[in-house]
């Protein structure tokens, strides 16, 4: 109560209040007659004796003219104020007022938005035709919209002079052409500072140049600053900050590559350094983080001996980098641990506060060392270091650990757990390019290495605290991340659970890959759910996996497995299978990935069909059999015709029967003489039949059935 | 007691028994077992063991649940003891009534029979079937019976019900191959193997009577194997609370019990991949696998079996509780900032790198606020909260006062009356209200009439607009 009238009062009233007080105080002095007005005002007065002490001067006229003017209003106020505040005689603390950034509003705005878990996301057209249902539309129509933006960026450049209109004031840069440089432009050092400030590598280059060639002198401090650009960029362009789809998609193997060096020697950059003179240790060091940026190790590290021969300090951020690349400095755990410790040792001697990212580095460097032993108490000791010195670890730091830990091929181990207790609950905000690689790790893990739901559950619990869901990394990462996810979820929790979080998750936020399909599948199918097979098939086929073998091989499998005892659910089965019959035969015979023919295919569709009291269609799919057996690969299950069999033999159709049992022969089945057993005792045949089914099973084991039947008897 | 360490030679006879045990994965296992004679080591042997040890009692008997908690390794438990009281459990199966008939002393494990029978009888005709359920009736009493029972409760055909229900229950084996599919080379299925092989049913026929695993344990360690001094309480471990937990609630149409006791191992599925690595063995040795696999993690790279929980067993770690390296000293403030020859920071790189980090987790906006910020953060947007002058620093230093008193300007040169003067006060009042040109403009716009009057002066005078400047005393200069 008291501090909701507070805060309501705290815009005028805090300062009406204030100057009441001070007059107050004033009056008190000086007319009685005033003083039974401002009875009430006791406990202000007590109050404000602690804060306007010293401005006990003289009375302010002014002051007394605002008291009387507006005594009546203010006295309500204060009534408030006094019975609220009789209670505690606490300081009304005015607060500061906090500086609300232009994205403020907006930020308070999207923090109410919520993730719509049944709508697609936002960046895609809300209309059903363009709601993207596969893990490769929803790429495809992102990265369209995004292209349609650099076409029209493009038009706006080749046609520049078009776009020069200048509508609004001040200007929105954003919406111009970019200006080109090349011989005939006038440029300025000015210039060459706005490219850098707009990260435009080759651009700066090429003023850079310009301003040589017209002999014009560059300050030192933007000749360092533009050698750091070129350092930090290796002299490329940078992905534009706009092409946010683009890097979200850009595929996670790119880091990988980056392994191995890329630094160009002898490029612009070296041209600038040597340029500047005389060699400053900011050059220096830019240099050098250059070179270990893009591993160029062995020049990097003359550089350093050189700057260490001049007694040229270094500044954290290159001692980081040159910790971050000693695996590629020495061979041997021992040597590189020695080589970490002698640099750390270095900085101390020079006096330097490492930073996280020193940290950050010792530990990349530690997660390289294999399945040592030593690596792990290397790893942990730099852990206790750091936390002596206040270096609170960051999300990149836990992943090296991960890495350090749990190795392929090394014993299991459980660090995850003590990780997570550490930071559950907590938010992270990115301060190493390398956070965004411990959810998809973490999770990786639970699956493959600890094999935990609970775990895993914890671990997605973090991943939705807080602003954490930034840190996911990419489109690919977030991928890995679900599938993971899902393929443990799936292994571990009841099955009920499970399609619970496959509802919520699919297809919105994640579409299983055919690998997770196939689990899910087989969860289906041991669990009995049969009731779920029509919608996973709804699902393949919404996802694109109708084309995958395994799959609807599986799906199939499962079906006949799973025999339903209700006669919806039957058609149900029999109209799925019937859907791939179809999808079979309508297949383009020109697309590269192709649905192939298999025998047990057929021969699941021929069950499904004769389980639903589907004859004809049945017969449909053993003439493919029987007609086309040059294109169908292997051939059905037993079960399959033998049902077949019987259910001619309930229909007394001995055609059909007959025909039958030409193909179990031509198919080359060892029991089709069991099955010709089968039909002649099922059905009265008659003479011609007989011989034609002696025919084709051969006479001899006719023959043979007979005699054992009569010996039998 | 016994000491493995000190006795290597009863350690490889365990090892060598464990082995025979697993079937297809002899090399991984020995070479694992030998290696990892270390104790703290040892429980993962003993894991695994354990592991194929449950595995067996499931097909063995369904009602076998109940045994279960006395052989789970417990968490802290010594390894070796672990590892003593499992063979001894071993041992004591025997005497178990739920244990299957007629041990006899030839060495084949028994899940291999069995399932290679049950696994080629699949394409077989309906009379093989009922062959192989002959058989298997013999070895296991418990699976069959309940597997008619249920058939027989349904109805209708029984001896097919019966047939798919064994054929379901071991789908397990004919389904993992093709989980492989995914990571591995593509592989045929199971099924398509066996159909084209060969199968040579006589020597099937003198079927190798059933050795139990105990006795072949025990056979094995002949009397060298003493049994532990004191019955070790082993506790439960998380993994068989989640294997409660994860008892399906429904296996309503086909052989609950049956598919309940099935329940354990498919929780216990092995991932894809981890499955895969082990897939290069030839068919037969896949068919003796498949219900190793089927039962726990069985990852043949690794050389250990993952089950839920089990980790547990690992080491803690405490993240922080190592000793410092003692290379730094924390940030003494006494020292002073002069002192320290500290390099001035690369502010560009600084820049550079927050970008990157900034970019990093950038992502497609979610919602129209998060695109609004984007928009605003390009500068495309108004800035909340909204401000009509946003961007006019330059406006922003000059007071409003100079663009709307500009009288001042003229007084200079203008006439103090007239119809020049008239004519500039009321430029002077279109000037000061006009909103979008510059202070700077104004005056130039002033100037401009000024230099225009001065040349037209002598028109001006001619006319007499100048006229009525009786004297000229101020500033009408010209």
């Amino acid at each position: 109560m008291r501090v909701s009238k507070a805060k309501s009062e705290k815009g005028e009233g805090h300062k009406e209040i204030e100057k009441e007080e001070q007059g107050s105080e004033r009056k008190a002095k000086s007319t009685e007659n005033q003083q039974k007005d401002i009875k009430p005002e006791e406990p202000v007065l007590r109050r404000s004796d602690s804060i306007s002490k010293p401005r006990q001067k003289g009375i302010d006229p002014w002051d007394l003219v605002l008291r009387r003017c507006s005594s009546s209003s203010h006295l309500k106020m204060l009534k408030n104020t006094v019975s609220n505040q009789s209670t505690s005689k606490e300081d009304i603390i005015i607060p500061k007022r906090i500086h609300r950034g232009p994205t403020d509003i907006l930020r308070a705005l999207a923090s109410t938005v919520g993730r719509d878990y049944t709508a697609s996301h936002y960046k895609y057209h809300d209309d059903p035709y363009l709601i993207p249902s596969s893990n490769i539309s929803k790429r495809t129509f992102a990265l369209s919209k995004e292209s349609g933006r650099k076409a029209a960026q493009w038009i706006r450049q080749e046609h520049s002079k078009l776009f020069q209109h200048r509508h609004a004031d001040p200007p929105i840069e954003a919406f111009y052409p970019r200006p080109v440089y090349d011989e005939n432009s006038e440029v300025t050092e000015d210039t060459l500072k706005k490219v850098i400030g707009e990260v435009a590598v080759s651009d700066a280059i090429t003023v850079y140049q310009l301003l040589e060639k017209k002999g014009e002198v560059v300050s030192e401090s933007t000749k360092q600053s533009f050698l750091e650009l070129l350092c930090y960029y290796n002299g490329d362009d940078a992905l534009p900050e706009d092409l946010i789809e683009e890097r979200w998609f850009r595929q996670g193997t790119r880091a990988r590559e980056r392994q191995r060096k890329t630094w160009k020697d002898n490029g612009v950059a070296e041209t600038v350094f040597r340029s500047i003179e005389p060699s400053t240790s900011a050059a220096y060091c830019a240099l050098l983080q250059g070179m270990t940026r893009h591993y160029q190790v062995d020049r990097a590290w003359q550089l350093f001996e050189e700057m260490n021969h001049k007694g040229i300090p270094l500044t954290t951020e290159a001692y980081n980098s040159l910790i971050r690349v000693t695996s590629y400095l020495r061979e041997g755990v021992e040597q590189r641990w020695r080589l970490v410790e002698e640099l750390l040792g270095a900085m101390a001697k020079q006096g330097l506060q490492p930073n996280v990212g020193t940290l950050n580095s010792a530990l990349e460097t530690v997660s390289t060392m294999g399945l040592q032993r030593q690596a792990k108490t290397y790893a942990l000791r730099t852990l206790a270091e750091f936390r002596k010195l206040g270096v609170e670890p960051s999300l990149a730091s836990y992943y090296f650990l991960l890495n350090t830990f749990c190795k392929e091929r090394g014993p299991t181990s459980s660090i995850l757990v003590d990780i997570m207790s550490q930071i559950n609950g907590r938010s992270f905000t990115i301060q190493d390019p390398k956070d965004t690689f411990f959810f998809v790790t973490a999770m990786d893990l639970c699956r493959n290495h600890l094999h935990d739901k609970d775990l895993a559950w914890s671990v997605d619990a973090l991943l939705h605290t807080g602003n954490n869901y930034d840190l996911i990394g990419d489109s690919y990462k977030e991928s890995i991340y679900y599938r993971n996810l899902f393929a443990l979820l799936c292994s571990t929790e009841p099955f009920e659970v499970f399609m619970e979080f496959y509802n919520k998750m699919v297809p919105n936020i994640y579409i299983p890959e055919p690998g997770i399909m196939e689990e899910v599948l087989r969860a289906v199918d041991l669990n009995g759910a049969m009731d779920q097979f029509p919608r996973i098939w709804s699902d393949m086929v919404i996802f694109d996996h109708t084309d995958r073998e395994n799959l609807v091989t599986d799906i199939l499998a499962g079906m006949v497995r799973n025999q339903p005892p209700s006669e919806d659910l039957t058609a149900k089965f029999a109209k799925v299978a019937w859907d791939i019959w179809t999808k079979l035969e309508a297949q383009d015979q020109e697309r590269y990935r192709q649905l192939r023919c298999t025998g047990p295919i057929l021969g699941d569709v021929m069950i499904l069909c004769l389980r639903a009291g589907d004859f004809p269609k049945a017969s449909m799919v053993l003439r493919k059999l029987d007609k086309e057996q040059h294109k169908v690969l292997g051939v059905p299950k037993l079960a399959a015709l033998q049902l077949f069999l019987e259910t001619c033999i309930a229909n007394k159709d001995v055609t059909n029967a007959i025909w039958c049992m030409q193909y179990c022969t031509d198919a080359g089945f060892p029991e089709a003489g069991q099955l010709a057993q089968l039909l002649k005792d099922g059905v009265e045949l008659t003479d011609s039949q007989v011989t034609e089914l002696a025919n084709i099973v051969g006479s001899e084991v006719m023959l043979e059935k007979e005699t054992a039947s009569i010996a039998a008897l | 007691m016994v000491d493995p360490k000190q006795n290597p030679n009863l350690l490889k006879q365990v090892a060598f028994a464990l082995m025979k045990l697993l079937g297809g994965s002899r090399e991984t296992t020995k070479s694992h077992f030998k290696s990892q004679c270390v104790p703290s080591q040892m429980c993962k042997v003993s894991t695994s063991s354990h592991c194929f040890e449950k595995h067996n009692d499931d097909s063995e008997s369904s009602d076998e649940d109940k045994e279960k908690p006395k052989k789970q390794p417990g968490k802290n438990m010594d390894a070796i003891n672990k590892l003593n009281s499992l063979l001894k459990s071993m041992m004591e199966e025997e005497s178990s009534p739920t244990k299957s008939i007629g041990a006899s002393n030839i060495e084949i494990a028994q899940p291999r029979i069995k399932n290679k029978r049950i696994l080629e009888s699949k394409d077989k005709s309906k009379e093989e079937v009922k062959k192989v359920l002959s058989e298997s009736e013999k070895l296991d009493e418990a699976l069959t019976s309940a597997a008619h029972d249920v058939a027989t409760s349904f109805g209708g055909n029984v001896k097919q019900t019966e047939s798919e229900l064994l054929h379901k229950l071991l789908s397990r084996s004919e389904s993992k191959p093709s989980n492989v599919k995914e990571t591995a080379k593509p592989s045929v299925s199971l099924n398509e193997l066996i159909v084209g092989m060969k199968i040579d049913r006589t020597k099937r026929s003198d079927a190798i009577p059933e050795e139990n695993r105990a006795g072949q344990v025990r056979r094995i360690l002949g009397t060298r194997f003493q049994p532990p001094s004191r019955e070790i309480p082993y506790e439960t471990t998380l993994e068989e609370k989640t294997q409660e937990l994860k008892r399906p609630k429904i296996c309503k149409f086909i052989g609950g019990d049956i598919v309940g006791s099935k329940w354990s191992e498919i929780s216990g599925r092995a991932p894809p991949q981890v499955v895969g690595r082990g897939m290069s063995t030839p068919a037969v040795a896949l068919a003796d696998l498949g219900t190793i696999r089927s039962r726990a993690q069985w990852d043949t790279q690794r050389g250990r079996v993952l089950i839920p929980g089990v980790y547990q067993l690992a080491e803690r770690v405490n993240l922080f509780d190592s000793p410092p390296l003692g290379i730094f000293q924390p940030s003494d403030k006494t020292k002073p900032a002069s002192e320290i020859s500290l390099p001035p920071e690369l502010t560009t790189w600084q820049r550079l790198h927050e970008r990157e980090l900034k970019l990093a987790v950038t992502h497609p906006p979610a919602n129209i606020y998060e695109e609004m910020i984007q928009w605003t953060e390009q500068g495309k947007l108004w800035k909340f909260p909204i401000d009509n002058e946003q961007g006019l620093d330059e406006e922003s230093k000059v007071f409003f006062t100079e663009h709307i008193f500009l009288e001042q300007h003229i007084e200079s040169w203008c006439p103090k009356r007239g119809p020049v003067r008239h004519f500039m006060e009321l430029v002077c009042v279109g000037l000061s209200k006009n909103p979008y040109i510059t202070v700077q403009d104004k005056k130039d716009h002033l100037d401009w009439f000024r230099q225009y009057f001065e040349s037209k002066k002598e028109i001006l005078t001619e006319v007499g607009a100048l006229a009525g400047e009786a004297q000229p005393q101020t500033s009408l200069e010209f």
